[in-house]
């Protein structure tokens, strides 16, 4: 015990700052490897549930995806979900992630989750029981959109936007126009396509 | 107010007034103020992606306002450096930081700008108060907080909507390299002292 104690005493300043150096380093490391090991999880998410393939369980929703996410992979109109949800429609609300947005808007959690994803999964399965045309609340068609998505948002159906754009309907659907024209070599890039379909839109489509 | 709160403040004033925003909090980030200007960096990324905001001039401007920054905190530094000088010049431990930065301070000023960003802060004000020249802080600085711009605001735009996934990533990523940086201090020390001993 004795020699225990003068043991401790002959531990320097330098051994001790040394030490606190070594344990808070691994203590900080820990959880922050952690976090980056299940960035490799989350970012394979949309390609491992195959979201592409359309028809997504509304259990499959995740605090990091923005509404304007879950508007595409889903096909619901933003403006919908907007309505539905109570939720002023700025433009950075539908870009900031769900746990964001559920934290500004001081909804709390349920289940350990934040309590916004229950609501957008009632939200959707209300829409998908009776879907609303809303017309295209951004007006222009962009990159990031999918053609479920303008096919359900202007009321025009999925196989005739795809049909009149020169693609072939069968599993194209629910591909991020950006994605599409690159996959089908579509002629003159994504821009062309999003006129294609734009022109489409402006003749057919509901007016938001 | 919390730093989340605080994120989604700075990105709502990012969305409402665009580049003069991101070029403003960049510049406060810089001056030291505690905004979360790697997330702003990201997000302007995205946001640029998703037609938010300006492809030319956010990252201009923003770049412009965070070396801005960087000077401003490298004068406050400068120009507290005969009280620090009075205070702790003297001292061995103070001489040996001033000695090792002379000789380190390029990579030092160059890393905290974009990889060990918490430590940007005590680096700046070591190299203004430290009689560390200016040309060679501001290049060093320059290149390292193109590097930020690029390489963060690049994931951003890259990741587009899933832009809050990456700035999860980077956050645990930077924190990942400043633990690893302390355990290494801290072996460093034991060895170094062992063998002194």
């Amino acid at each position: 015990m004795k020699s225990l104690i003068e043991k401790i005493k002959s531990i320097s300043i330098i051994q001790i700052i040394a030490l606190i150096l070594i344990i808070g380093g691994i203590a900080i490391m820990i959880p922050k490897g952690k976090g980056m090991f299940d960035f490799y999880k989350e970012a394979s998410y949309a390609a491992e549930n195959n979201f592409q393939a359309g028809n997504l369980s509304p259990d499959l929703i995740r605090p990091w995806m923005s509404l304007r996410y879950v508007a595409v992979a889903y096909a619901v109109p933003q403006k919908y979900l907007f309505d539905e949800l109570h939720i002023q429609p700025k433009k950075e609300t539908s870009l900031i992630g769900l746990a964001r947005l559920n934290l500004q808007m001081q909804l709390g959690t349920v289940d350990g989750q934040p309590a916004i994803l229950k609501h957008v999964k009632t939200v959707i399965l209300a829409y998908r029981a009776n879907p609303v045309m809303t017309g295209l609340i951004e007006q222009k068609v962009e990159d990031w959109m999918n053609v479920a998505y303008i096919a359900n948002s202007s009321g025009i159906p999925a196989d005739s936007i795809l049909q009149a754009a020169g693609i072939t309907p069968v599993g194209n659907a629910y591909k991020p126009l950006g994605f599409l024209s690159d996959e089908t070599h579509y002629n003159g890039g994504v821009k062309a396509l999003i006129a294609a379909i734009q022109k489409i839109v402006d003749a057919q489509g509901m007016k938001p | 107010m919390s730093g989340i709160d605080l994120s989604s403040l700075a990105i709502s004033w990012m969305a409402a007034y665009g580049a003069p925003m991101v070029t403003g909090m960049l510049y406060l980030g810089g001056l030291g103020v505690p905004l979360p200007s790697t997330l702003i960096v990201i997000a302007a990324g995205a946001f640029i992606r998703q037609n938010l905001l300006d492809a030319y001039s956010t990252p201009l401007l923003g770049y412009l306002g965070t070396i801005a920054g960087d000077g401003s905190l490298y004068a406050v530094g400068y120009f507290a450096s005969s009280w620090l000088n009075q205070r702790f010049g003297q001292t061995s431990s103070w001489k040996n930081a001033q000695r090792l930065f002379t000789r380190r301070g390029g990579t030092a000023v160059f890393l905290t700008r974009w990889l060990l960003t918490a430590l940007a802060l005590p680096v700046t004000l070591i190299a203004g108060s430290s009689g560390y020249g200016f040309k060679k802080f501001f290049t060093f600085a320059m290149l390292g907080e193109l590097t930020w711009v690029l390489v963060y605001g690049g994931l951003g735009y890259a990741f587009g909507s899933q832009w809050e996934l990456i700035s999860d990533f980077i956050s645990n990523f930077s924190g990942f390299v400043l633990g690893a940086l302390a355990l290494g201090v801290g072996i460093y020390l034991l060895l170094h002292f062992n063998k002194k001993k």
